[in-house]
């Protein structure tokens, strides 16, 4: 065994020494490395590539953002509510200002009848 | 160890340059790399052309993983040497085939050092080295030339062979066993005094 130790050691310290690579072989691998090396334009277009948006998230950019879109939701929702249950203090207030509680009783363009009449 | 440390980290941040498109890093890396590789190869398959062929092809795997690369998960020499270990297995396996196959006469194997021994004596159990480390089961021989060639510890064996260390001690002390018997049978032809 002690034979065998003292071969290992001596061919240890063979190894030691770099093992001279041939330039055939260093160029055959740097060749590989230019090929499969990414390219920094394809690093770069990765890097640019807009992140994918959700519906929603679409609809709130284009209104300005999501508070926006909250906002004009609940003046909707108080809007379709205050026309379907028509509470009593909110009518009063319509009686007062056009003398009639139906909608379809307003004339909006008061003109155009004898605008149309002249003709 | 706080080389080897610096060593590991160094090799992993070249690798992370040449992914990130660093033209010199690949030139550094290579030369930090296949000097080991090639000296393996060479060591455990005894033939230079095909060690050449293992230490090209490790490199290419490398590269291509390098995109996907994540530091502190590997160490780049480990891996390295855990590629060449598997490909060096399989071109060992398809020569023992083509060697049942032909039944030609086995080649010496080559080791480019032995070369560099000085006087006939040394040089001629160098080379009864090599033929005993040849003849060893392909996972004794990997074992002892990784632990006492290359010089690698325990522990890092054990992940490059991907086995416990348990496993790889007693890989290294069968193969040493292995390696003493065929170097006693030709203790006097080799110029030892007898026991």
């Amino acid at each position: 065994m002690e034979n065998l130790d003292d071969l290992l050691a001596q061919r240890a310290a063979m190894a030691a020494q770099p093992m001279p690579v041939p330039d055939a072989l260093m160029a055959r691998i740097l060749a590989d490395a230019a090929q499969q090396q990414p390219r920094p334009y394809a690093l770069a277009a990765r890097h640019i590539d807009p992140p994918k948006l959700t519906f929603w998230q679409a609809v709130s950019d284009l209104f300005g953002g999501g508070g926006v879109l909250a906002g004009l939701a609940t003046a909707a929702c108080a809007g379709i509510y205050l026309g379907a249950v028509q509470p009593s203090a909110i009518t009063a207030v319509t009686l007062a200002l056009v003398g009639s509680s139906a909608v379809d009783q307003l004339d909006f363009m008061p003109s155009i009848d004898s605008l149309l009449a002249e003709e | 160890m706080a080389k080897d440390l610096q060593n590991f980290a160094q090799d992993a941040a070249l690798l992370t340059a040449y992914a990130n498109g660093d033209p010199d890093a690949a030139r550094d890396l290579a030369h930090r790399i296949v000097p080991r590789i090639l000296g393996y190869a060479t060591r455990i398959l005894g033939d230079r052309a095909e060690a050449e062929d293992i230490a090209q092809e490790v490199m290419m795997r490398l590269w291509r993983a390098a995109p996907e690369w994540r530091a502190g998960e590997a160490q780049v020499t480990t891996w390295a040497y855990r590629v060449a270990v598997n490909l060096c297995t399989d071109r060992l396996r398809a020569k023992k085939r083509r060697r049942s196959d032909a039944l030609d006469d086995v080649a010496e194997p080559e080791d480019g050092g032995i070369a560099a021994v000085d006087g006939l004596i040394e040089a001629d159990r160098q080379a009864a080295l090599t033929r005993a480390l040849a003849d060893l089961p392909d996972r004794q021989r990997q074992a002892v030339v990784l632990r006492h060639i290359e010089g690698l510890a325990n522990p890092e064996i054990a992940a490059i062979l991907q086995v416990g260390v348990e496993a790889v001690e007693s890989l290294i002390a069968r193969g040493k066993r292995a390696l003493t018997a065929a170097l006693a049978a030709r203790r006097k032809e080799l110029g030892y005094e007898e026991a």
